[in-house]
């Protein structure tokens, strides 16, 4: 039993083919990374996992079973938890309120609000949030607000973690803060599946990684293979990076 | 007599689609409910009534003032007022035109007071005939002049430059306003020409029909109807919609008299809502 | 230090202590008013606690959960007729009509909600209007409901004093009812739920939501308290017919309370309503060709300038930057 599993899965808006057939395996433990260029379908590929946009060809299978036809909540409850892109925190709340929704409604059965209280207090210390706590999330840095997505889902003790540009909009130093957040969070033993333009941190911290093109599949493999395969350089990484690693290995050797 | 049921409900149908268009492109544009679309209508309707009776000339003719009249009104509100909610969401712009809508009929009523009023041009009955059915020449007439305005309208969005500053807008609201578009302008300018369309469709209703200051909350009913069963915010779908709506409604006076027409309506429209709320084509996004 | 409760807001000590006092005497004195004031009075609070349960309906449906029921008079007019058709045609004692009305309206709004509350707000804004218009509509051409003449009820026997004590406080009770059951919603689990789909319902959904039912709930709840105040508004009308119980300036008032007093607070739109109900009766009832303007100008105004209502501003001090904090905020 594959821990995820995509089998040809499709989207299309219209006549528009935003994710084309793509098939890829998630191994349990590790870091997938998601790259591709801007518009190349990997937000669209994980709204498809946890729910939010219907499959429109192929199949998903979450350890066995299938993803098809279910709606979000009942995806959370299997244990896929989601940080988004556009960081979207309820913004009426408190940074506690909004890990809190996650911590009572994010499992099944519902926890109290008590416990779910204490779950979401020891979570925004994981993610270094504890003395924003109370503070509502309007108010919040980009950083904090990045930190607090990732703290919502985490608090609901997902299996899979889906992080969607985390990294983005910050500056190395917090880069470098969060790859370890990242890693930490893995060697607990979350599989994480986490879209990154930050190509530092992607070839550091994944384990594999699937590159898409116009929503297609155009590679999956380690991120040393990645490195060096002919058709990711070219329509991605681009020629600089090309050069950059010829540059690198050339001074290795 | 089938054929005369179809032939009226086509023919009000163009006037359906025309008003169900307006308030689909203000929401497709910026997402806005404009509750007060309806009562728009009335005051488009008012207007040519006025002039009508002060000037005896002929309702058609008056029908670029009215138009022209609530562009102005619409570019104002949109620019002024509803512009300063924008960000606030649906549940503030729903309620900033609701509140709008009711300023709208009071103003109706100090002016006009609340009589039914209409215009009775001297042409009115004149008909012809085609397959044995009776053609109003003024039904006809609404018809073309509804659905050349919704035409234009449709293709001045797609071929013009101002068009095409409005669907960016509508788009990407900040990559428009980086490539130098003014989204506070191109706002003002969708919902004027919404609220435009909006007057002059009031000048073609009142020649079919006596309005009351109040009869903008049917008319609302049945733009709500035109705009979901066309996709709202889709603007092709909405001229569907239109017609749609004209057939029901003459069947539905056909079949179950005149009292339930409004019960047909209503009834009509949660059933849509229930069974198909993305319409016939789905909701695109037509901006 | 502050106290924190079990959603982390913020309970000082002291200004719980403060609140509270005021609280119990704000309380008492509701209590107390048939006592010392005339009539006109008892009759005017009466009127203010039906608009607060009407605005507190909205609250839970619009405020806490943003779902712009615009139609939730319909609930009033329901409630209404159930207890006029009932306590007329059939002779069933008031408290059994009132229970009816509130269960019809749950019936009611469950059965819709689980059919329209899947599509998003602005699907759901159209059909409660629609709803409203249907049930005026159907209303006025059915024989059982007399159509367009009305119903008139049975009499409340006793004099022009217990009358107004009655009706004064079957309104306080429910008011309160009301706010107490919203004051529960609001700090427990369901407050949260609300506002997450409130805030953004894909994200909801995300966290393990389901919106439909939390959605499905609210509008129940909000229903209730509307049917009830339906009701209690039929017996002590003793007189009913579409225009009255399906009047447009309460249901646009409705909203502007909830706004004004604060959307998605516990008490905001009780204040809403005690303040607009006070001015409207005090100051425009005098200018009633101009009602319709009042109240829109006013519900622009305070979508403008106050879209998280007067209460927000308690204790702030007042500048310019702080009167137009609101347009700041929202303008495009």
């Amino acid at each position: 039993m594959k821990f995820l599993e995509g089998a040809g899965v499709s989207r299309y808006f219209g006549g528009l083919v935003a994710v084309n057939e793509v098939d890829f395996i998630v191994e349990k433990g590790e870091i997938f990374g998601l790259i591709g260029p801007n518009g190349a379908g990997k937000t669209t590929l994980l709204n498809m996992i946890n729910g939010i946009l219907p499959i429109s060809a192929g199949k998903l299978y979450f350890q066995g079973q299938c993803l098809n036809g279910l709606k979000p909540h009942e995806i959370t409850h299997l244990g896929i938890g989601r940080a988004f892109q556009i960081v979207r925190p309820f913004e009426g709340l408190t940074a506690l309120q909004n890990v809190m929704v996650g911590g009572i409604f994010g499992s099944k059965p519902r926890k109290n609000t008590k416990e779910a209280s204490r779950g979401a207090e020891e979570m925004l210390a994981f993610v270094g949030l504890s003395e924003k706590m109370n503070s509502q999330v309007a108010g919040l840095t980009i950083p904090d607000r990045k930190r607090l997505e990732v703290a919502r889902a985490l608090v609901m003790n997902p299996k899979l973690l889906l992080l969607d540009e985390v990294m983005s909009a910050l500056n190395p130093k917090e880069v470098d803060a969060m790859m370890e957040m990242v890693t930490k969070v893995n060697s607990q033993g979350i599989t994480v599946v986490m879209i990154e333009h930050v190509m530092r941190a992607t070839m550091a911290i994944c384990h594999r990684i699937l590159v898409l093109h116009h929503g297609r599949r155009i590679a999956m493999d380690t991120p040393q293979e990645i490195s060096q395969n002919e058709e990711v350089l070219k329509s991605y990484l681009g020629e600089r990076f090309a050069r950059m690693e010829a540059e690198r290995r050339r001074t290795i050797d | 007599m089938i054929l005369q049921m179809i032939i009226n409900g086509l023919l009000v149908g163009g006037l359906y689609a025309s008003i169900g268009v307006s308030f689909s492109l203000v929401y497709g544009i910026m997402g806005i409910i404009n509750l007060a679309q309806g009562t728009q209508i009335i005051l488009g309707a008012y207007l040519t009534c006025a002039m009508v009776q002060f000037f005896h000339i002929d309702p058609f003719l008056t029908l670029p003032v009215s138009g022209f009249v609530l562009f102005c009104w619409g570019y104002a509100i949109q620019r002024c007022i509803i512009n300063m909610v924008g960000k606030g969401g649906v549940v503030l712009t729903s309620l900033l035109t609701f509140g709008l809508n009711l300023v709208l009929i009071n103003i109706i009523l100090l002016i006009w007071n609340a009589d039914f009023r209409g215009v009775n041009p001297a042409y009115a009955g004149k008909n012809f005939e085609l397959f044995g059915a009776t053609i109003p020449y003024v039904r006809l007439a609404v018809f073309f002049v509804a659905v050349v305005a919704t035409v234009s309208l449709h293709w001045f969005l797609g071929h013009t430059q101002t068009g095409n500053a409005i669907h960016a807008s509508a788009q990407n609201k900040r990559a428009a306003q980086i490539v130098g578009i003014n989204i506070r302008h191109s706002y003002a300018l969708t919902f004027a020409i919404s609220s435009g369309l909006a007057g002059a469709m009031g000048t073609l209703y009142v020649i079919l029909k006596p309005v009351s200051p109040f009869s903008g909350a049917d008319l609302l009913m049945i733009l709500f109807l035109v705009a979901v069963l066309g996709g709202l915010g889709n603007i092709p779908g909405a001229l569907l919609g239109g017609v749609v709506m004209g057939l029901t409604d003459s069947f539905s006076v056909l079949c179950l008299g005149m009292q339930y027409q409004k019960i047909v309506l209503f009834l009509g429209f949660i059933l849509v809502l229930i069974f198909l709320p993305r319409g016939f084509f789905g909701r695109r996004f037509y901006g | 230090m502050a106290e924190r409760d079990r959603l982390g807001r913020k309970t000082t000590a002291g200004g719980a202590w403060a609140t509270r006092t005021v609280f119990g005497v704000l309380l008492l004195a509701a209590f107390l008013v048939p006592l010392a004031l005339r009539g006109y009075w008892v009759r005017l609070l009466a009127n203010v606690f039906m608009f607060g349960i009407l605005a507190q309906g909205v609250n839970i449906i619009a405020g806490y959960c943003g779902y712009l029921a615009l139609g939730n008079i319909l609930f009033f007019g329901l409630g209404a007729y159930v207890t006029a058709v009932l306590m007329t045609h059939f002779g069933v004692p008031f408290p059994v009509a009132f229970a009816a009305s509130g269960a019809g309206a749950v019936i009611f709004s469950a059965g819709i909600g689980l059919l329209i509350l899947r599509l998003k707000g602005q699907y759901f804004l159209m059909a409660t209007l629609a709803l409203s218009e249907l049930m005026r509509e159907v209303i006025s051409s059915l024989d059982i409901t007399g159509g367009g003449r009305g119903l008139t009820l049975p009499m409340f026997t006793g004099g022009a004093a217990t009358v107004n004590n009655f009706f004064y406080y079957l309104m306080l009770l429910l008011m309160l009812a009301c706010t107490f059951c919203i004051w529960l919603i609001d700090r427990s689990y369901l407050g949260l739920a609300f506002k997450a789909i409130k805030f953004d319902e894909d994200a909801a959904s995300v966290m393990g939501i389901n919106p439909p039912p939390y959605k499905t709930a609210a509008w129940a709840i909000s229903s209730l308290f509307t049917g009830f105040a339906g009701s209690a508004f039929a017996y002590w009308m003793g007189y009913i017919d579409p225009g009255v119980v399906f009047e447009i300036t309460p249901s646009i008032k409705m909203y502007l309370m909830m706004v004004l007093g604060g959307a998605g607070t516990v008490w905001g739109p009780v204040a809403g309503a005690l303040f607009i109900e006070l001015v409207s009766e005090l100051a425009w009832s005098r200018f009633m060709e101009y009602q319709f303007l009042i109240v829109g100008s006013i519900l622009i105004l305070t979508c403008l300038f106050t879209p998280k209502g007067l209460m927000d501003l308690v204790g702030k001090k007042f500048t310019w930057s702080l009167f137009t904090k609101g347009i700041r905020e929202n303008k495009i």
